[in-house]
Order: C-alpha cells, then structure tokens, then sequence
C-alpha cells in the first residue's frame, strides 16, 4: 500500500454499532445500529444534542470504549491497533492540561509516554506546533496562567505532536465564549489545511458545526442514532464571510429541522 | 518570634476558606501581620489587667509577665528539653509519614490490600493515644523509641487517608488521555497519579506537623526524664505553675516551626496549586 492510497482509503467505517451501559437502573442503550463512514482528509462534525451518545461514538473510535455490537475500522486496522500506532489524536471538551506542566511539557508529554525522555528535537517540534496554534512565547506558561481558548489551544497542539492522521475533537470550545470560539473556529480550520489530518468534531453548536465541516452527522437521543448525514456545500475557503451567505442560514435551517424531528 | 506565630495562625484559619475565596483583594503586609498581632497583644493585656485586677495568685494563673519572667529565667532549660522532643517528633513524623505513603501506593495498586488493612488501619486510629503509650513504654523502655512510634502512630492515618485520596482524586480526562498515549501503570503513576496526590499529602502533612510533637509530648508524661512533655509533669507536680506556662509556650513553638518548615516545602514543590498559593 503506498502512502497516497493510504491518504484516499476511507480512514475510518462504522458498521451497525451498538453499545448498552450497566446502571444500577437497569441497562441503557447510548448507541444503536449505527453505521457510516468517513473520508480521508476530510472535516465531520457529529451533531446532536445532549445524551445522543456522540461523545460515546468519539470515545469508541478512540478505543476508549468497546462496542457491544458491531465493530469500528480506523485506517483499515482496529481502533485499538490505531490507538497504540498513535495514529490518533483527541481533544478533550476542557482541555484535560496536566497543571503541573507548562504549556511546553504539555505539548511534548506524547512523546515523553513511552520513550521516558524528551529530545531536542521534540522541545524544538512542540515550539513549532504552540507557534502554529497562536502561542509563540507563552512556551513556560502554566495552565493557570492561560485562559481558557488559550488552554485548548495547547490542548490542539498536544494531539497534534503524534502527526495523528485522525484528530477526534470532543466539544473542544463548548466551554468558550461566542467571539473566541468563532476565532477558534477559523483557526482550526487553516490548522486542518496545514495537517492534512481528518477531523471528526462533536458539537452541539449548529452554526458551529455549518461553519467547519464539509458533512454533518445528525444524531438524535434515546437511543443514540444517526438521524441523517447532510454534505455542506459552502466555499472551501470558510472566512467569517461565509456566515453571512444565504446558503449558511439555509444549512443553520435544515439542521435544526432534523434535529427538531420536521 | 511572634510575628511567626501571627502569619501561621493565619494561614491556618484561611485554610478553611481558601477555595472558593481565589478573587479575594490582597491586603498589604502590614496589615497581614498586624492585625493578628494587634489582636494578640490585647489579649495579652486584658489577661494581665485581669490578674492584677483579681489578684490571681501565680500558682493557679500567673500573669503574663510572670510567664515572661520564668520563660527568660529557664531558657537554657527549656532549650535542653526541646531537643528530645524535637528529635522524637521529627523522627516520628517521617516515619510515620513514609509508611502511610506506602502503604497507601500499595493499597491504590492492590485492591485486595487495602479491604485487608484499611480496618486495622481504623482500629488502630480508634485507640487512644494515651492508653497506647504506657503499653509502648512497657514493651520498647523509656528510650527514645517509644515516643518515636507515638508520634509515628499519630502522623500516620492522617496521611494514608489523605494520601489514598489523593493517588485516586486522577481526573477521568487524564486517565483517558494516558490510555490513549498507551502509557503504562508505572508512567500513569510516576508522571499523573503522583502529582494529583501532592496536594492532599500536604494538607496532611500540615495537620501531623503539629500533631507528631503533640504525641511526642504526651509520650513523654510516662517514664521519662527528659523532654518538654517531662518538664510539663515537673512543673506541674512542683506547682511552678508560670514554668508550666513557659514550657506550653515553648511546645508550641516546636509545633510553628515542624509547622513552618511543611508550608515552606510545600510552596517550593507545589507551585501549581491554588491551594499553596497564597
């Protein structure tokens, strides 16, 4: 397999997966029958609101929950072989830095997992990525001294470090305020044309998720289905320009719909 | 020496309030210090006028200038019997501590440990201090080894509850960003779990910085010839009651400074915490 088949193959299929937790009410089923797939390189936003399990379809793609039915491909290999090839990367909602680590030894602790030390090399890299996210000097700043876009900022270029070929983004600005996430919005953006990486962002935010992807994936509660899959036709160039289009409301519009249950 | 005492009350009563209370305006230093020792000195007047006024004989309250006097008279003593006492709660304090600590790793690692040792851990906290000593002294003579294990004893629960808490109070973020780094259980606890524990081990080491010289004096009521808790029995059977006082302040003396040397370490090591900022 040459690396541009490895580009263009479909990086991650979901087929008719399934998932139920034990509760001491009784079991309750998060996801059911789910199945899509997803291209290379590309920006998918799952869309839903609270309890659709789309943080649970995140955390299974990622191995960090097990199916109990049907199964998950990521690149070809088991979510788990992709988990330990370190071919993902994740974005958690509130950044999850570690406090006692500066920006910098945040951003290169990936490497440091497994290898126990930190070259050069790695501090020079984790300096480029914190320039790329907008964080050129704050390198010794530590999480408390950040604010919070800033905090998720690193968290961005943390899983970033791996060269993850698959960025799974869980409500990463949820917890922000309008102007920074619409800021943060289009940053991600150039960040994704910079990485060629293939991003699936879970957002409860409709707007949000207009403005940056190129499919949304609606998902609707109890239990946790895909309602529907809708392409966003928008110009690839997405400045804050693009909100203002008619095409934008029109998306914003159709998605509520779906949501809602028209 | 005062201005000590002043600073470290303080820190001890705001602990109490410290979270929540981040966006609180910083006083000048001044009145930091001030205001406490303001405080001090007048009750130290109002207990002055109140022995003058009342004329309390010496042997039931001395004044304060009385306690003053035999502070000053008795220094070179009080110095002397300090050191056994310093020594047998530092010692206990550190051992005391380093068992909780490991006692507590392994119970995070070995579920099975902890559900065995945890109610002998209880039962031994349950036991009076006082009833254990003269049994301690019976089995370990009237050394310094006695002592040692009752200032261990009382160091050592405070910290191997905190301790346990804090290897476990890992945020379920962390730990999943661990697994999916494929760190192993020695990389989760060396470079997570050890640090989300440093916080709780201070504030236990806070409390049993004071507590380790509690029980080293009371160790030292039974068969003992020497140490602060030792003077404490002589003056009180000679009724040299200000000396009884002096001694008191001397103790707890021990107890700011075991207490200061923690608060100083805990700053220089967690630098992250809200909870050491101050």
């Amino acid at each position: 397999m040459t690396l541009n088949e490895v580009a263009t193959m479909q990086p991650i299929s979901i087929d008719n997966v399934g998932i139920t937790f034990d509760t001491t009410d009784g079991s309750v089923t998060a996801l059911e029958g789910v199945s899509t797939s997803l291209d290379g390189q590309s920006f998918t936003s799952l869309l839903g609101p609270s309890g659709c399990g789309k943080s649970t379809l995140l955390r299974i793609i990622a191995d960090l929950l097990e199916p109990t039915s049907g199964s998950v491909s990521v690149l070809g290999e088991s979510p788990e072989t992709a988990r330990t090839s370190r071919h993902l990367g994740f974005v958690f909602q509130d950044s999850a830095l570690l406090p006692w680590r500066d920006a910098l030894k945040n951003v290169t602790l990936p490497l440091e997992i497994g290898n126990g030390k930190v070259t050069d090399a790695d501090k020079e890299r984790g300096r480029e990525l914190l320039a790329l996210v907008g964080l050129e000097g704050r390198e010794s700043s530590l999480p408390s001294q950040l604010s919070g876009g800033q905090r998720q900022r690193v968290s961005i270029a943390r899983a970033l470090i791996t060269k993850p070929k698959v960025l799974l983004m869980d409500e990463p600005f949820g917890a922000l305020d309008e102007i920074t996430r619409d800021r943060l919005n289009e940053e991600l953006l150039r960040i994704w044309q910079v990485t060629n990486t293939t991003i699936i962002f879970v957002t409860h935010s409709i707007a949000e998720s207009v403005f940056l992807s190129q499919r949304v994936v609606v998902m609707s509660a109890q239990p946790g289905r895909i309602r529907d899959v809708v392409d966003i036709d928008l110009p690839d160039a997405r400045t804050r320009e693009v909100r203002a289009l008619p095409e934008f409301a029109q998306y914003v519009t159709k998605l509520r719909n779906l949501l809602e249950g028209v | 020496m005062i201005s000590v005492v002043g600073t470290n009350t303080e820190t001890l009563v705001m602990g109490g309030t410290r979270r929540g209370a981040k966006a609180k305006p910083r006083r000048s230093p001044l009145r930091r210090v001030g205001t406490p020792l303001l405080a001090v000195l007048v009750l130290v007047v109002l207990w002055q006028a109140v022995c003058v006024v009342f004329k309390v004989p010496y042997y039931i309250v001395p004044s304060p200038l009385e306690v003053g006097q035999s502070f000053g008279e008795n220094i070179s003593t009080l110095l002397e019997h300090s050191a056994p006492t310093v020594i047998e709660a530092g010692a206990g304090f550190l051992v005391g501590n380093s068992i909780a600590i490991l006692l507590a790793v392994l119970f995070v690692h070995w579920k099975a440990a902890e559900d065995a040792l945890m109610p002998v851990a209880v039962f031994i906290q349950t036991v009076p201090i006082v009833a254990i000593a003269p049994v301690l002294v019976l089995m370990l003579g009237t050394g310094y080894a006695p002592k040692i294990v009752i200032a261990a004893l009382i160091s050592f629960f405070p910290t191997l509850v905190n301790m346990v808490k804090g290897l476990k109070a890992v945020e379920k973020e962390h730990l999943e960003l661990f697994r999916l780094l494929s760190a192993s259980r020695s990389e989760t606890f060396w470079k997570l779990r050890v640090f989300a524990s440093m916080p709780f081990l201070f504030s236990s080491l806070r409390i049993t910085a004071t507590t380790s010289v509690i029980g080293a004096i009371v160790a030292e009521w039974i068969g003992s010839q020497r140490g602060l808790g030792y003077m404490i029995i002589q003056a009180t059977y000679n009724f040299d009651t200000p000396l009884l006082y002096a001694t008191m302040i001397m103790a707890s003396l021990v107890a700011v400074v075991f207490f200061s040397i923690v608060s100083i370490l805990e700053r220089l090591f967690v630098t992250w915490s809200a909870e050491s900022k101050m």
